[in-house]
């Protein structure tokens, strides 16, 4: 009975649902969209991710009703952290798009055309999908392998060993690709302008301002402070309150 | 574009020579000659004044006002040559005098002002008749071209059709109808009735007797009904001097286009106007504009231009249809003179592979409107058109050029393929008859291909002809309203579970290898392997031992020292590496001696032995105690061994 017990809790976690209270949440999140009331419904979508999920589509809602607030910079930061979940979503692609495409200010691109091709079509997959990849294709590699080993090396398993480390190795080097060159920005700007100083503090200078929605990456951070740089490499310190990072 | 004054060629008729300073009694020479006494109302009299001294050059004379004539000057010119040592001048002054009233005029005499000198000539005497072309003129007339001819005097009051137009609302500068008979626009076509598709050529030309720049189209012309080929504007406008009706002026195409009439019909042409900008001399109002009228400043420094907008009359074109007598099938709509051929790229073909069939006309004619002629049936062959090339010629009134359609023919079916003449059908209008041409017939063997498939042609022209979903508006999509997760985030949940079961399989497969590994050693080394197994054997050999130690009968005696000393040798023998069976007592003696052992463990072991082989093979019988000597014989035989080795 314990065992049953325990398949059935499997079953229901992989079959994706969420729990009553989430769904009961996520539905009066919705019925506010719906109804116009759009920071109420933005409320209620914190509040559900603040009990710890991350759902792609609460995020995607949660965008939604930013955008419809006209409040791009937390809008297109919630659908980066709906597009890092679920990468390959055509509406959550659409709809950071079209916000994207609103915003006054865009940062010229100018990294190596590798790069930037490599980050093309890596975006297609999430830096959580391509470790899960390397894991599941690597435990099925092992255990091939000791099958493998066991049946005294048969030839028709020799295949099959090489193919699934094959693609085991190319998840790897995917994913090695994603954490060190192809690089996603770590956090978008959140205020409605943003000073970049060429310090860590109020008294440096300002070296140029972001508008909300601008992406950047973070090198490094000290106290309340971040420093940043920009797809162009403009870089500089940006106060951390004025940025919000995609995952923390 | 400058047109430089017409130079008068004046025939010198009538001269005066005056000679007012004794000193001087070759120079100054001042000669002034009129081209002619006896002239109409319109035409012009040529006068020249020419001044050669040794001094500096001669300043402009002024002509006397005179009531019945209008004087324009045309034009100065002026040299220098080396005589005696002397630089002698000579400067020649144009000008044209337009008599305007009929009857017998005085001309008054001429001062020219030479060294601080004022030479005057006598007066001339003129008749001025009524009609033009009464009077002899020197020059050649326009010649004559299409309907429009310049005839008669152009810049009168009578006007000849086809010439000037005014139009209702005149823009600044505009010359109206014989306003200014020394510049004037004709429109003109090489012919007024045509047929569809012939070449009818429009000229403008511009007729001036002033300095005039061409600036171009004021107002372009309105032409409907006709396809257009416009020859492209010439760096430098050619320019000829003609006569009008006793008059000098300078011609000059500025526009020529060919038009192809796309229909039958009656056709009205407005023509539109040029602008142009004309230098003034030929007023002296006051002291200043003499002055600066004077041929100094007359090099274009203070040059007064006046512009003006000049208008010409529309044209009517009648295009006939095309006749019904004898009009091919094929026909549809060429007209010109044209040649026609045509060429395949390849006589063999595998099946469903192309054939190019070119088709190439080449001639004189509206060669863009050409259509492709019409390619006789073929059956079992699928038929594409590849690609259609013009290449135009335009020559000096005609437009040539070179029209090439690419077929694709693809034959379905394997066998010889007949491709009969194509046949190409114009109307030729200067022979105003219908001529067909045709291609050689072709023959092609089509071989048996790949069977490759390919999309019927209807189904490609429908997918051509379908349109792409236009975007209308942009706006974010909605919201999603099931909170599900995507199946690798769901896989995610289980990642500790992924990452231990990894771990498990991996350490798994690790022990595996090493065991396997282990197993492929001992394979290729016997004296280890005996070594390992040996004090397996031996704990199996003492567990039988010990459970034969109860039974006291004599055969289980004798297998108990039975398996005694196999459980021994088989152990000694493993340390040794040497065969169980080959080993002897000494052996094992100089075996345990080399190993150090005591001298009381090989007292027992030779103990050992003997009373094994009495029970094995006299028959004797033991008692208890002596069962466990013999069994602890073989568990501290094997002990040491295993110790010392």
């Amino acid at each position: 009975m314990k065992r049953i017990i325990i398949i059935l809790m499997f079953l229901c976690a992989l079959s994706g649902y969420a729990g009553a209270q989430e769904n009961d949440l996520f539905a009066s999140a919705n019925k506010e969209y719906k109804e116009g009331r759009y920071q109420e419904a933005v409320r209620l979508y914190e509040q559900l991710i603040e009990t710890g999920h991350s759902y792609a589509s609460v995020h995607y809602n949660l965008g939604n009703a930013y955008a419809k607030t006209s409040d791009f910079g937390k809008a297109i930061l919630n659908f980066e952290r709906a597009r890092r979940l679920n990468p390959r979503d055509s509406e959550i692609l659409s709809n950071l798009n079209y916000v994207n495409s609103l915003l006054e200010h865009q940062v010229e691109d100018k990294r190596p055309a590798i790069i930037v091709g490599l980050n093309e079509i890596l975006s297609n997959t999430s830096k959580t999908e391509s470790s899960l990849l390397v894991l599941i294709f690597y435990g099925m590699w092992v255990v091939t392998y000791a099958f493998y080993l066991l049946l005294k090396r048969p030839p028709w398993m020799k295949r099959t060993v090489v193919i699934l480390f094959f693609i085991f190795m190319v998840f790897t080097v995917v994913l090695i690709l994603k954490i060190s060159i192809a690089r996603e920005e770590d956090a978008f700007v959140v205020a409605k302008t943003a000073e970049v100083k060429y310090g860590p503090s109020d008294q440096d200078k300002t070296a140029f301002k972001l508008t909300a929605g601008m992406p950047v990456f973070i090198n490094d951070e000290r106290d309340s402070w971040a420093r940043i740089e920009l797809r162009d490499g403009t870089g500089g310190w940006i106060s951390r309150k004025l940025i919000e990072r995609v995952f923390h | 574009m400058k047109f430089s004054n017409p130079i008068l060629l004046a025939i010198p008729i009538f001269a005066f020579v005056f000679f007012s300073h004794t000193a001087l009694a070759v120079l100054p020479e001042v000669t002034i000659t009129f081209d002619r006494q006896t002239v109409s109302v319109g035409e012009e009299v040529h006068l020249k004044i020419r001044v050669e001294s040794a001094g500096s050059a001669a300043q402009r004379p002024r002509l006397p006002s005179v009531e019945s004539f209008t004087a324009y000057y045309t034009g100065h010119s002026s040299q220098s040559r080396e005589e005696n040592g002397k630089t002698i001048s000579v400067s020649e002054f144009n000008f044209a005098l337009v008599p305007n009233a009929v009857g017998k005029f005085t001309f008054p005499p001429v001062e020219i002002e030479v060294e601080g000198q004022v030479y005057r000539t006598s007066s001339v005497q003129f008749e001025i008749l009524g009609k033009p072309g009464m009077a002899g003129t020197s020059g050649a007339s326009v010649p004559s071209q299409g309907t429009t001819v310049l005839a008669g005097n152009v810049p009168s009051s009578a006007q000849p059709p086809g010439f000037y137009q005014i139009p209702k609302t005149q823009p600044q500068g505009f010359v109206p109808l014989g306003a200014d008979p020394n510049i004037f626009l004709k429109a003109w076509v090489d012919k007024t009735v045509a047929y569809p598709n012939e070449p009818i050529v429009l000229t403008y030309s511009l007729y001036t007797r002033q300095d005039t720049q061409y600036e171009g189209f004021s107002e372009e012309p309105v032409i409907t009904g006709f396809w257009i080929e416009q020859f492209p504007s010439p760096e430098k406008l050619d320019k000829n001097v003609v006569q009008i009706s006793g008059k000098r002026y300078v011609r000059a195409d500025v526009r020529k286009m060919v038009l192809f009439p796309q229909g039958s019909g009656e056709y009205n042409i407005q023509p539109g106007t040029v602008k142009v900008s004309v230098e003034e001399r030929s007023h002296y109002e006051n002291f200043m504009d003499e002055f600066f009228d004077d041929s100094f400043f007359s090099s274009r420094i203070y040059s007064r231009k006046i512009p003006k907008v000049l208008a010409t009359q529309p044209i009517s074109i009648t295009v006939k249809p095309f006749p019904e007598k004898d009009k091919p099938a094929g026909f549809n709509g060429a007209s010109g003179h044209f040649t026609f051929t045509g060429t395949v790229d390849r006589r063999t073909v595998k099946q469903n592979e192309p054939v190019t069939l070119t088709l190439t006309t080449e001639g004189e004619g509206n060669i863009e409107t050409l259509e492709r002629p019409p390619l006789p049936a073929l059956a079992n062959v699928e038929v594409y058109d590849s690609d259609v090339s013009s290449q135009l010629l335009e020559r000096k009134d005609t437009v040539m050029g070179r029209k090439t359609f690419q077929v694709m023919l693809m034959p379905e079916v394997p066998g010889d393929l007949e491709i009969p003449p194509v046949e190409f059908s114009f109307f030729d209008p200067r022979a105003e008859k219908y001529t067909t041409l045709r291609t050689e017939a072709f023959h092609i063997r089509v071989q048996p291909g790949e069977g490759e498939l390919s999309l019927p042609l209807k189904s490609r022209e429908e997918l051509e002809k379908r349109k792409g979903i236009e975007v209308e508006a942009r706006d974010i999509f909605f919201i999603k309203d099931r909170l599900k997760l995507a199946l690798l985030e769901r896989v995610n949940t289980f990642r500790l579970f992924l990452l231990i079961g990894n771990g498990i399989a991996t350490l798994l497969a690790l022990i595996i290898f090493l065991y396997l590994k282990r197993q492929e050693e001992l394979e290729t080394n016997i004296a280890l392997k005996r070594r390992i197994h040996a004090p397996r054997a031996v704990r199996r050999g003492l567990r039988q031992m010990g459970k034969l130690m109860k039974d006291s009968s004599r055969e289980a005696q004798q297998k108990f020292c039975e398996i005694a000393q196999k459980t021994l040798n088989g152990y000694v023998s493993a340390q040794m590496n040497v065969s169980a069976h080959s080993l002897t007592v000494p052996m094992v003696e100089e075996a345990l001696k080399e190993r150090g052992e005591s001298a009381e463990t090989i007292e027992r072991l030779k103990t050992f032995y003997d009373l094994c082989n009495q029970v094995r093979f006299t028959g004797t019988e033991i008692d208890h105690g002596k069962k466990e000597e013999i069994l602890d014989t073989v568990e501290i035989v094997s002990k040491s061994m295993a110790k010392k080795k």
